[in-house]
């Protein structure tokens, strides 16, 4: 039992790591995407369109496959699973924030452009001092939705290989003849998940100071 | 009044939203001190104008002259930097407030005299704690917009518009937004402005208040000029057709 449950924290571990690395990049990610989404030159918002239409078109299983498998095959060389499983997250999860950011930037009225402009702010203040800071209460909600789904989306980086909670789950519990250990793995994703959704309300009741 | 200063000259101004002419060779000054109305139906092209002389929006042709600096001329911009520096002596008061929801009272105060105008913070607070107190609102610098009241969040929007110490302010409709028993607190704002010589361009629908307030009155209907003059000439005794109609509908203007 005990043996089983240190297995399992290790591949708790990893699953944090793919957890923590992929929200560490992916949320930056998602401002340019969501800039070039909104960019008035329509050459590049159809691309980012594109970008967004395939990524969110098509499973995200298949894209960790994709990534992992696609430079052996053009290159010859392969390489690490772990770091592939982390970009083709990254890229996922970005085009699903940047989605998120356009709707909190179009949340915002025009007159709180109009105010900034009249008062002498530049274009990259008004950004940073006025429109960020409301854009970010209004997408926190989503954003927690999101979040949430990483957690268990983190479970399908097993099939390039990375040994994350499930897929250790899956081989204990194979070993072991039982269902015990998959059992297990359902409480860890939920403590981790019950964790995420109280960091959330915290954020968001931080927030809440105005309208 | 031609012995002042010019601080706003429109000339022949045009302003076309793709094929439909909402601004018509429009043409008037104000000067230091002076207190313009700008009155006229809804849709008559009031707020536009206001919005062009704010650089909220692109001229189609004319010219725009700030404290004898041309804004544009003949329908082209000067330059970038020019344009900002022209912006700054400028502040506007928005119909609705457009207060910063993120800020408290005092910080839509302050930002923007610490972050474009590099005053330090000491100074943005003196600057914004004498003007709340003159707006009577010095209890609420630390509340939230949320937490005021429509004729609050404007006094606080007039009081973060004059911590810029713009040479002229522009106030478009800054009462219509509210409920009528809140109008009369803007209005007194507005008339000790008046009373301290601050140069002012009002649109708005209260005729008493723009006839006792202006020292020019310009009627606009479709776009241009109707009627231009003094308070007396236009709203006490307009000549044309046109403003006679309009003011009879406002039976406490004459």
């Amino acid at each position: 039992m005990i043996q089983m449950l240190v297995i399992m924290l290790q591949g708790t571990v990893v699953s944090l790591e793919v957890f923590f690395l992929t929200l560490l990049f992916s949320l930056p990610l998602g401002l340019p995407v969501t800039a070039a989404r909104m960019s008035k030159n329509s050459v590049v918002s159809q691309i980012a369109n594109v970008f967004m239409l395939i990524i969110r078109g098509t499973p995200l299983m298949l894209q960790l496959i994709f990534v992992y498998f696609m430079p052996y095959h053009i290159f010859k060389v392969s390489w690490d699973r772990f770091v592939a499983a982390i970009v083709a997250l990254s890229v996922n999860y970005a085009a699903y924030f940047a989605e998120i950011y356009r709707g909190g930037i179009l949340a915002i009225p025009a007159g709180q452009y109009e105010a900034a402009k009249v008062l002498g702010y530049t274009r990259w203040q008004t950004f940073y001092r006025i429109v960020l800071p409301q854009v970010v209460r209004h997408i926190i909600p989503a954003t927690g939705n999101e979040v949430i789904t990483l957690v268990k989306d983190t479970a399908l980086v097993q099939v390039i290989g990375v040994a994350e909670l499930l897929h250790v789950a899956q081989t204990t519990s194979s070993r072991q003849f039982s269902t015990m250990p998959l059992f297990v793995a359902g409480v860890f994703y939920f403590v981790m998940n019950w964790a995420v959704s109280a960091a959330f309300q915290q954020f968001e009741k931080k927030l809440n100071y105005y309208r | 009044m031609n012995s002042s200063q010019e601080i706003i000259g429109v000339s022949h101004l045009e302003k076309k939203f793709d094929s439909l002419d909402v601004i018509h060779d429009i043409s008037f000054s104000v000067y230091e001190g002076e207190v313009l109305g700008i009155i006229g139906p809804s849709g008559s092209g009031k707020s536009t104008l206001l919005r062009c002389i704010m650089q909220l929006t692109d001229v189609t042709a004319g010219s725009i002259r700030i404290c004898g600096k041309n804004l544009v001329t003949d329908g082209v911009y000067a330059d970038k930097e020019l344009l900002r520096e022209i912006g700054l002596n400028l502040g506007l008061v928005f119909q609705n407030f457009n207060l910063f929801p993120h800020f408290s009272v005092l910080q839509n105060i302050t930002d923007a005299q610490i972050h474009v105008l590099d005053k330090t913070e000491e100074q943005a607070e003196q600057t914004a704690m004498t003007l709340l107190e003159k707006m009577g609102l010095t209890s609420k610098a630390h509340a939230y917009p949320c937490e005021l009241s429509g004729g609050q969040q404007q006094r606080v929007s007039i009081a973060r518009a004059l911590a810029m110490k713009p040479k002229v302010l522009l106030f478009d409709e800054p009462t219509s937004a509210l409920d009528p028993e809140l109008t009369g607190e803007i209005l007194s704002v507005i008339r000790s402005l008046a009373e301290e010589k601050m140069t002012m361009v009002v649109v708005t629908h209260e005729m008493a208040f723009a006839r006792d307030l202006s020292d020019q009155i310009i009627f606009m209907d479709d776009g241009i000029i109707v009627e231009q003059g003094s308070p007396d000439d236009v709203i006490r005794h307009p000549r044309m057709e046109r403003t006679k109609l309009f003011l009879s509908r406002f039976s406490g203007g004459r």
